[in-house]
């Protein structure tokens, strides 16, 4: 479960300022945030994933509040917990596509790398229809490709949640309903929290809950930092 | 560490062009001051080795270096005139040291012809290895890579060089017989065809062979003027090109051979003491001749050159520092490049560390592999900078 108390945060010299008094999302839930650009809503994704730390208030995902926790053990518990999707897929181009899902596995020393994870990798790229392009550098891929392997990245450490930004803000009618077929498939395989943050209101139908996150706002943003 | 590595590992071996221009870059900027460096070192090891082998020598007034090279390197000085053979009579006959003549000015297939005594294999310490030593007019000895770049052997002959393309330069070519070949010394030696100094004056055009006019009637067209002293021929007189046991009775040499010319004469003394009376006599008597130290010439010349060196010194430094500040331009421009990509990283559970170390990484590559290129380079140049610096002063 995750939880927001009394969630200030501010950015250095600027005066947008988010202020959210209470957020509750229950395990296996699927919640849209929705509302304006500029409105903090991938600031909250920040939030909760513990890359940004609220000025006060406390945010607690499956019962750790995530500020009492020194930089390495967020950013493990972050890696261990939490899958992040983003708008522009934001793959490392020169790492072939079993790379790019095993990514985590390269930069953080406390996931090792095994025969294991890298059959699961595979198997995964499978499940998302890219079984025969493992060797393919992210410029050999279409933009739904691109995302179905940005997908598989966010799944290999078998997260609880996964924080999708725009997750199909860049991609075509075609491509963007696949991808939420995927994403629901998996959530719903391995009984995941999803929470997309969306201007797409019609991905709203398949979401349990909406946020709108305009409603939720205490001051106006001065400017566009989402 | 090992998973940053392969990352940063990809990355190089993505960008290979990127790579290869920095490893390319970094390479240069080491080796070639690193080169300059040898090859001088080597050049100040070969050249005062050689020099200090030579401790005295005379020849022609003027520049002690241009004397000190044609005595040690058979570089022949054009607008030095000759001495007379008669200052080696002269030393010889002082019985201060024993005098070995070089005559230096003739090529044959480009290397030298070096005219000289017997003496001189001795004083040089070298050995022949196939055959023997020059014993009649129109022998000669090579040097071994003479033999080896001419594929020659005893029993072959060699022509020398006309002094200029038409032939008009009065040198006419010598076929000349090879006696004996030289083992290798890496020297200057290796790369000269020794000859007696008769035979190199008879290259030079003061002794001659040619058909006997001694049976000729008075009204034969060969001879143009008859006397009791002097026969004067025509140029219908056949002139031997080659010497051999048949022809060799007829090579005489015309005038005084004590003023035939010699480039530079070895003062071979049996002591400091003879040595330093022999270079007084000459600093005060002759006008003709000097007496030199090749040692203290060539200190003389590369203590210039070291001096000149500096400046490169101070070049390649500027050189180094630039490349340094391009290659961290360069660096900072990629990360800059490149910050989405760390963002991103750093999103999905890659710390600050990490990040520093995979940059780290990636230039620990680079490095190495513009290390190893260097190192195999330096190693190249440091096993042929002995043969390149002696085809530099032989050349």
């Amino acid at each position: 479960m995750i939880s927001a108390h009394q969630l200030r945060f501010r950015y250095p010299r600027s005066d947008f300022e988010l202020d959210l008094p209470e957020l509750e999302i229950n395990k296996n839930e699927r919640v849209a945030v929705v509302g304006p650009s500029g409105c903090g809503k991938t600031t909250l994704l920040n939030l909760l994933s513990g890359i940004a730390l609220p000025d006060s208030g406390q945010v607690t995902v499956n019962g750790i509040e995530i500020s009492s926790l020194s930089d390495a053990a967020r950013r493990n518990f972050r890696i261990a917990n939490i899958g992040m999707v983003f708008q522009q897929f934001e793959l490392v181009e020169y790492l072939d596509l079993k790379a790019n899902i095993l990514l985590p596995f390269y930069i953080n020393q406390s996931l090792k790398l095994c025969r294991e994870t890298e059959q699961r990798a595979e198997s995964l790229a499978q499940e998302m229809g890219l079984g025969n392009k493992l060797k393919r550098r992210p410029s050999q891929l279409s933009q739904g490709e691109q995302q179905r392997c940005a997908i598989c990245r966010a799944l290999i450490t078998q997260p609880t949640i996964i924080l999708a930004d725009e997750p199909t803000g860049n991609l075509d009618p075609k491509n963007k309903q696949l991808i939420l077929e995927l994403v629901h498939q998996q959530v719903e395989k391995h009984q995941m929290t999803l929470i997309v943050v969306t201007h797409d209101m019609s991905l709203l139908d398949q979401m349990d809950r909406t946020i709108d996150f305009e409603t939720m706002r205490v001051e106006a943003p001065a400017g566009d930092s989402s | 560490m090992s998973k940053a590595f392969q990352l940063a590992w990809q990355y190089v071996c993505h960008h290979k062009v990127k790579s290869a221009v920095l490893i390319f870059s970094i390479v240069l900027t080491i080796l070639l001051p690193v080169t300059i460096k040898i090859l001088l070192w080597q050049f100040n090891q070969k050249v005062l080795a050689r020099a200090d082998e030579t401790p005295a020598v005379v020849g022609p007034v003027g520049s002690d270096l241009d004397l000190a090279l044609n005595a040690t390197y058979f570089r022949h000085n054009p607008q030095a005139k000759p001495i007379p053979f008669s200052e080696v009579e002269t030393i010889q006959a002082s019985e201060l040291a024993k005098a070995i003549p070089i005559h230096s000015r003739f090529t044959a297939q480009q290397f030298k012809v070096v005219g000289t005594s017997l003496d001189y294999f001795r004083y040089r310490q070298l050995q022949v290895s196939i055959g023997g030593q020059f014993a009649t007019l129109g022998d000669c000895v090579l040097g071994a890579q003479v033999a080896k770049s001419l594929n020659l052997t005893v029993g072959d002959q060699l022509l020398s060089d006309r002094e200029d393309v038409i032939g008009f330069g009065g040198v006419t070519p010598l076929k000349m017989n090879v006696a004996g070949i030289l083992g290798e010394s890496r020297s200057p030696d290796d790369w000269a065809v020794f000859v007696d100094l008769k035979t190199a004056w008879v290259i030079e055009g003061l002794g001659h062979g040619h058909e006997d006019l001694s049976n000729e009637s008075e009204d034969s067209v060969k001879i143009l003027k008859q006397t009791d002293k002097e026969i004067i021929a025509s140029a219908g007189v056949v002139s031997f090109l080659e010497i051999t046991d048949a022809n060799i009775g007829s090579f005489h040499f015309h005038g005084d051979t004590s003023e035939f010319p010699v480039t530079a004469i070895i003062v071979d003394s049996p002591d400091v003491k003879s040595e330093t009376i022999l270079q007084g006599r000459f600093q005060a008597g002759s006008a003709e001749a000097q007496f030199t130290r090749p040692g203290k010439v060539m200190r003389e010349l590369m203590q210039m050159v070291f001096r000149i060196n500096q400046f490169f010194d101070a070049n390649a430094m500027m050189i180094a520092l630039s490349t340094a500040m391009l290659l961290a331009l360069v660096v900072m421009l990629s990360l800059k490049l490149r910050s989405r990509e760390m963002e991103t990283m750093f999103r999905i559970g890659c710390s600050r560390g990490t990040i520093a170390l995979l940059q780290i990484g990636e230039l620990m590559i680079i490095f190495a592999f513009a290390a190893l290129i260097t190192a195999g380079l330096v190693w190249l140049v440091w096993i042929n900078s002995a043969s390149v610096v002696e085809s530099l002063l032989v050349g």
